[in-house]
């Protein structure tokens, strides 16, 4: 019952910042806000299609995981718009720290396995590698740069990555249905990372 | 119980009499709704061969399956349209939606045959609800593959993400049609919704363009 209230809410922040955003998109016809509604579409209708199922059929789905096929999409949208906000000198070059995202990920990943499907949980690490070591290196770079008003989307794209991994890590140790599960907390904070995005979108198209 | 290739060859027969007379441009389009049609016989097979292989019911089939299925078979003639003449914008944005049209209108003619024409309303609403959901799931598509992105490897990536945007639309509108009484109408006026808004914005100029 708590997992309902908790998805529907996540369904409906995530559902404001789909407006917000498209309302942007309408106006300003700038691609970083259509990948960025993309993106909040992705998770909305990965939420939707979770919550029917659930309330419908009374199960999770049993065999092809449509809601997180969803998920990740959203995970490229996210890399898709730092590739197109960032400027291509950001890309240019040989950095090692930004390589220690992919490590994260994949350490994360050796853990996971305990527990989850090995599908799902190298699908993830690769995305989440990805968009680790893009949004470490764009802070990295745009910490030397002249215009650093990307700075904001880098950090918010960190956040959401490291809310991901805290609602994951927790759901590995909680399983009860009940309000001192922390999982409620993390998966709360998570939505609430949807949130920065906006501002860190909008500061980054006037850049 | 009716066989699908049986209700293929009674609609694709005069389709294909019709191309060998008609003219170029009137002959793709025909084309184009024979090549959705085929596409949804081809998923049909695909759909209940993975369904089989997994061992999963009609309905986890129908909610969890199909969708990635049809979707999928649904953009790869419209990939080889794409790579192979390199239409004009206009062009491929017809073709997309003809194969989407050619994909609802067996899909509801399969349905007729397998339960029946007697109830006018609910064949109305599910006619109308099937047909906008491809429509619209081509229409996300279409945007991926023709507008967002210039460079190939951004438009392969894009694409594959409102492929997945189309797959779960898909998979909530399959679950909502499903289900009995007023959640099925429900489930068939939201694709229906979605073209009436996008209608609205093409009339106020309010769309989203975005240069090549």
């Amino acid at each position: 019952m708590i997992e309902s209230y908790e998805n529907a809410l996540q369904f409906a922040v995530a559902l404001v910042c789909l407006c917000v955003s498209i309302g942007r998109a309408m106006r300003t016809r700038e691609r970083a806000w259509i990948l960025l509604s993309a993106f909040y579409a992705c998770w909305t209708l990965g939420d939707l299609y979770w919550e029917i199922f659930l309330i419908f059929l009374h199960i999770t789905p049993p065999y092809f995981y449509v809601a997180d096929f969803s998920w990740y999409a959203s995970y490229l949208l996210l890399f898709l718009l730092l590739r197109q906000l960032l400027p291509p000198e950001a890309w240019r070059g040989r950095r090692l720290l930004p390589w220690i995202g992919p490590v994260f990920a994949v350490a994360m990943c050796a853990f996971y396995l305990q527990f989850g499907d090995v599908a799902s949980n190298l699908v993830c690490m690769a995305l989440m590698a990805l968009l680790l070591y893009h949004a470490i290196r764009g802070l990295l770079f745009l910490r030397g740069a002249a215009d650093r008003r990307q700075t904001l989307l880098c950090a918010a794209v960190l956040v959401f990555c490291a809310m991901e991994y805290l609602t994951w890590t927790v759901s590995c140790f909680w399983k009860d249905d009940s309000l001192t599960n922390p999982y409620y907390l993390a998966d709360t904070l998570l939505t609430l990372s949807f949130i920065p995005l906006l501002p860190g979108v909008g500061k980054a198209v006037r850049a | 119980m009716s066989s699908i290739e049986n209700v293929y060859i009674c609609l694709a027969a005069p389709m294909l009499l019709a191309l060998l007379f008609l003219q170029p441009n009137w002959r793709r389009v025909l084309l184009f709704v024979l090549t959705g049609m085929t596409a949804c016989l081809l998923s049909a097979y695909i759909s209940t061969f993975l369904a089989a292989s997994i061992g999963a019911d009609l309905d986890s089939a129908a909610y969890e399956i199909a969708p990635f299925v049809e979707e999928i078979m649904k953009l790869l003639p419209v990939l080889f349209y794409l790579m192979v003449f390199e239409p004009q914008r206009k062009h491929a944005i017809g073709g997309i939606q003809m194969i989407a049209v050619g994909f609802a209108t067996f899909e509801n003619a399969c349905y007729l045959s397998g339960y029946g024409a007697e109830n006018l309303l609910a064949l109305t609403v599910r006619g109308f609800g099937t047909g906008a959901m491809h429509v619209v799931c081509g229409a996300f598509t279409a945007v991926g593959l023709l507008f967002l992105w210039d460079r190939l490897w951004l438009r392969a990536v894009g694409t594959l993400c409102l492929l997945s945007l189309s797959i779960t639309f898909h998979g909530i509108f399959n679950i909502l049609v499903n289900q009995p009484g007023p959640v099925s109408v429900i489930g068939s006026v939201i694709p229906l919704s979605v073209i009436g808004v996008y209608l609205a914005a093409v009339r106020k100029k309010v769309y989203i363009g975005v240069d090549p």
